[in-house]
């Protein structure tokens, strides 16, 4: 690693942060941090949760002021005060979302800043033309006047990225931009952002997905507990050393895979034949114990669908899907899941929680499902939910907390535990990791691989290049319904993996 | 320190548990303090008030006569409680109650069927008519609001076809019905008792009752992970409408005729109890208790209102007036910033009730080496939690077992 000290030519700089330090009462957030983003590059921030990112782009921002150092947009001092900043042509887009639903999308774009004549009437032509010439500035189409209701969390971005456009821009602050995206949002965002990067405009760019950062970012500036660990020139290091840096001990991410043995290894889910109208095209494949499968593909690639049909949850429309050492056919949702296939679907708050449930209730509810007897004993559920909880790991309160209570990455450990719980034997992950921090992903990765190695048989569906090559032990990279290639573990490296899917597309 | 603690700590959370660690909750479960509490003390306050003015409110025969008077609506209320819970619910139970009497009614006509056979044959209907709506909510995916309206004018008018649009006058079959009482409680309190026993039973121990929460929790979570969500709607329809069959026979008994008009209005009143208990719209919550609770509430209002000389056309009024009052102080009390003053109320009312409980047992914490163990941050709960979180092992609380959120049976 190389830290970068300040070399380009100084007044290129847009952003310095110098020596500046935060605290929130009695807990310093920031402590003497320095940091400087040049025009015309992008600049990735990076760290964990908590280490401070989001409180520097408040600063940068004026929306907090810094208890001292100085911190400089363009050689000014950044007055703590967000009219100012945004004189000075600082554009932040938060990590939640500024939208106001009910107004349209042109309305959304110019928030706060509608032109209105002197009576104060706000004109609805210029409206749509000022809202039109920003969406151009970032080169993409939106209806404007749909509902901004109506719009996908992406455009919802674009929107607020839109209403950041404007001559004076000169700063762009994305917090967590990707978030909430998919892997095919977040290549038309970075597209945006490479594009005003090359109009000179100076952009931070903070996201726990490594890769992007490596593809977007030309420097990294690692933050952990409140200081800067290093700003590092990214074309000449590895992730693992900004994960070090990160983490402040050394990590190894590639799992232990298992050996060639992974192929005498018995068959415990099979796919024959498997077609679904418009969606799925004449798949076949085997899943064995102790492997992790992992599945690829893009928009229209059939891959969420395939997932929904190993476990039951989706009826082919031709073909069949047989599990176990007996090759009995999966009747049902149910009946896979009381034969040991426990699914995890991608979108855990619509499809996998229970709304203001305990955390008990939420991971006991496989057991409950799909248990034996009439009467269920509180007692055991309990004591049972307790020794799951122990196992994964789980950070919680009380267990009659609501569920709503953890974090996504401890949620998504409440999601494995109820298969863990019921002693699932092949378990099928939707998209694991969307909406975790990176903490918590390595951990699940961990997991994942701790239970291959005991013998339970796992297909993941992920769109996470970099993903798929950490846990793959063998790569299925489907297009249009179709498996277009298999990949062993060793040629899945991220960048072929995405070559690979994006060839047809 | 990791950047959980630190996290959590900003937040203003004094206690922490370990990751793999479970505690539990000293605090009363939520729907204590929330809506039994409350129910509660209006049934006092009301009771309270109008036998100042009238001391025979509180004599034993006029609360018998509450109380029995209830049993229609309370049976009701108990099913209607059900679906609620399941996510749906059934508008026309009240017209099912005319129909199912008038039924009744016409068979105890001369040539009369045996009792029993009645009873068979009423139980039949209501659970036949409820079967009808559970098929086409659960396979053809129509919206039981709808659905159900439009059932509630179908059987309506059937109901005052079939009686010829006069009440039927009945023989003395059903005086059990009306006269009778069990240990000196009337029979129809004790059909109402032991159906809510039953139910709140079913509820909280039973596999079944789980399913029914899980469901109306999120269908597709419990659909996913193997829960059979169309046979639980299905069935839940199913006893819905097997419950119009005590509700109706016991109504029919006391009015001594089968009146085609005799159930118009009582769906409101079911879904009000179900909701004033704790049921929401939404699915996913509702309690027996409260709807029992709720049930008494509102007969305790019909009579104060009968004993203060208060003219019987309010009593819509006065019926309305809890339920808008009663959910909108519940929307109020969700709000973000209350769930604090709840939760010390929860709490307080707890240490009230019980002294601390003991300290021994604390959860066993999971040590992770290597660098996955610095995790998420807002897995903390919030300040009042303080004690709660580093107590493990069992409470005596009664919140020890089911403080599961607005829940319980
Ligand atoms: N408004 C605030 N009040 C108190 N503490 C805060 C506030 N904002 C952030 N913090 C604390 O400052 C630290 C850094 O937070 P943040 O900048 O949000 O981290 P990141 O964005 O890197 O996840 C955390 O420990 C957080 O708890
Ligand atoms: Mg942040």
């Amino acid at each position: 690693m190389t830290v970068q000290e300040p070399t380009g030519v100084p007044d290129a700089a847009v952003l310095e942060f110098v020596d500046v330090t935060k605290r929130f009462g009695a807990q310093s957030a920031l402590s003497g941090v320095s940091m400087r983003v040049d025009a015309g590059t992008v600049h990735a921030l990076v760290g964990e949760n908590g280490a401070g990112k989001s409180t520097m782009m408040r600063i940068a921002s004026g929306a907090t002021r810094a208890d001292s150092g100085q911190v400089l947009v363009c050689g000014q001092a950044v007055e703590p005060n967000p009219r100012s900043a945004r004189a000075c042509g600082v554009r932040i887009v938060y990590q939640e979302r500024q939208i106001a639903m009910p107004l349209t999308v042109a309305e959304n774009v110019l928030l706060g800043q509608l032109p209105s004549s002197a009576l104060g009437r706000v004109s609805r032509r210029q409206v749509h033309e000022e809202a039109q010439r920003r969406l151009s500035l970032l080169g993409v189409e939106l209806d404007l006047h749909r509902p901004a209701g109506e719009l996908t969390v992406a455009e919802m971005q674009l929107v607020e990225l839109a209403r950041a456009m404007s001559e004076e821009a000169r700063l762009l602050l994305l917090d967590e931009p990707t978030a909430s995206l998919h892997a095919h949002e977040v290549e038309r965002l970075m597209l945006v952002v490479r594009r005003l990067a090359a109009q000179g405009m100076a952009v931070v760019w903070i996201s726990h997905h490594l890769q992007e950062a490596f593809e977007l970012a030309e420097r990294a500036t690692v933050l952990r507990d409140g200081r800067v660990v290093g700003t590092v020139q990214l074309d000449e290091v590895v992730p693992s050393t900004l994960l070090s840096m990160m983490f402040g001990e050394s990590v190894d991410l590639r799992r232990q895979r298992v050996d060639s043995s992974v192929a005498r290894r018995d068959v415990e889910l099979v796919a024959e034949h498997v077609s679904v109208e418009r969606v799925l095209d004449d798949v076949s494949l085997e899943l064995r114990r102790g492997e992790v499968l992992a599945l690829v593909g893009g928009v229209g690639s059939g891959t969420h669908a395939l997932a929904r049909v190993l476990a039951g949850a989706m009826r082919p429309g031709a073909g069949r899907v047989l599990l176990g050492p007996g090759r009995r056919p999966i009747r049902s949702r149910r009946d896979a899941a009381r034969r040991g296939v426990g699914f995890l679907p991608g979108d855990r708050r619509h499809d996998g929680l229970l709304a203001g449930r305990s955390v008990l209730e939420n991971l006991m509810l496989a057991q409950v499902a799909i248990g034996k007897g009439v009467i269920v004993s509180n007692r055991r559920l309990r004591n049972r939910a307790a020794e799951v909880v122990r196992s994964t790991s789980v950070k919680m309160g009380a267990d009659s907390d609501g569920i709503e209570t953890l974090s996504g990455g401890n949620q998504q450990k409440v999601m494995l535990g109820r298969w863990l719980g019921v002693g699932s034997s092949v378990l099928i992950f939707d998209e694991p990791t969307v909406g975790i921090d990176l903490a918590s992903r390595f951990e699940l990765y961990q997991q994942i691989s701790e239970l291959a190695e005991r013998g339970v048989a796992i297909a993941v569906v992920s769109e996470d290049y970099e993903e798929i090559s950490l846990i793959g032990d063998r790569v299925l990279v489907m297009r249009r319904g179709r498996i277009a290639a298999e990949l062993g573990a060793d040629e899945a490296e991220p960048a072929h993996v995405r070559e690979l899917t994006l060839a047809g597309a | 320190m990791s950047t959980a603690e630190r996290d959590a700590g900003a937040m203003d959370v004094t206690s922490q548990a370990p990751a793999g660690a479970v505690t539990r909750s000293r605090r009363l479960p939520k729907e204590v303090v929330r809506i039994f509490l409350p129910l509660v003390l209006a049934i006092v306050a009301i009771g309270a008030y109008t036998s100042s003015r009238d001391s025979s409110f509180v004599s034993g025969s006029n609360i018998q006569g509450i109380l029995s008077e209830s049993s229609t609506l309370g049976i009701l209320a108990l099913g209607q409680t059900l679906l609620l819970i399941a996510g749906e619910l059934d508008l026309s139970v009240g017209s099912a109650v005319s129909l199912s009497g008038v039924l009744a009614a016409k068979l105890l006509l001369p040539p009369s069927v045996p009792t029993w056979a009645i009873v068979l044959a009423v139980i039949a209907i209501g659970a036949a008519v409820g079967l009808f709506w559970g098929l086409l909510v659960t396979y053809v995916r129509v919206p039981a609001f709808i659905l159900t309206l439009g059932g509630l004018s179908l059987l309506s008018s059937a109901a005052l076809v079939i009686a010829n649009s006069t009440p039927i006058p009945i023989n003395s079959s059903f005086n059990v019905l009306a006269v009778d009482s069990w240990f000196g409680v009337r029979t129809p309190t004790v059909i109402f008792a032991l159906l809510a026993l039953l139910c709140w039973l079913g509820l909280r121990y039973t596999r079944y009752g789980r399913h029914v929460f899980a469901v109306g929790a999120n269908e597709q979570a419990a659909y996913l992970s193997g829960v059979p969500t169309r046979s639980v709607k299905l069935a839940v329809f199913v006893l819905n409408g097997a419950l119009v069959a005590p509700a109706a026979l016991i109504l029919m008994a006391r009015l001594g005729a089968g009146d085609p008009q005799m159930g118009s209005g009582l769906e409101l009143q079911a879904v009000a109890a179900a909701v004033l208990g704790g049921a929401t719209l939404l699915g996913g919550k509702g309690s027996i208790v409260g709807t029992v609770l709720a049930v008494v509430l509102l007969g305790v209002i019909s009579s104060a209102l009968i004993f203060l000389n208060i003219s019987g056309t309010w009593q819509g009024a006065v019926y309305g007036a809890v339920l808008v009052i009663a959910v909108t102080l519940s929307a109020l009390s969700d709000r973000q910033g209350s769930e604090r003053l709840w939760q010390s109320l929860r709490r307080g009312l707890a240490s009230l009730l019980h002294r601390p409980a003991n300290l021994s047992g604390a959860g066993t914490a999971f040590h992770r080496g290597g660098s996955s163990s610095a995790g998420d941050s807002s897995s903390a709960g919030d300040s009042s939690s303080a004690g709660d979180s580093s107590s493990a092992g069992d409470s005596s609380s009664p919140g020890g077992d089911s403080g599961r959120g607005g829940g319980t049976a």
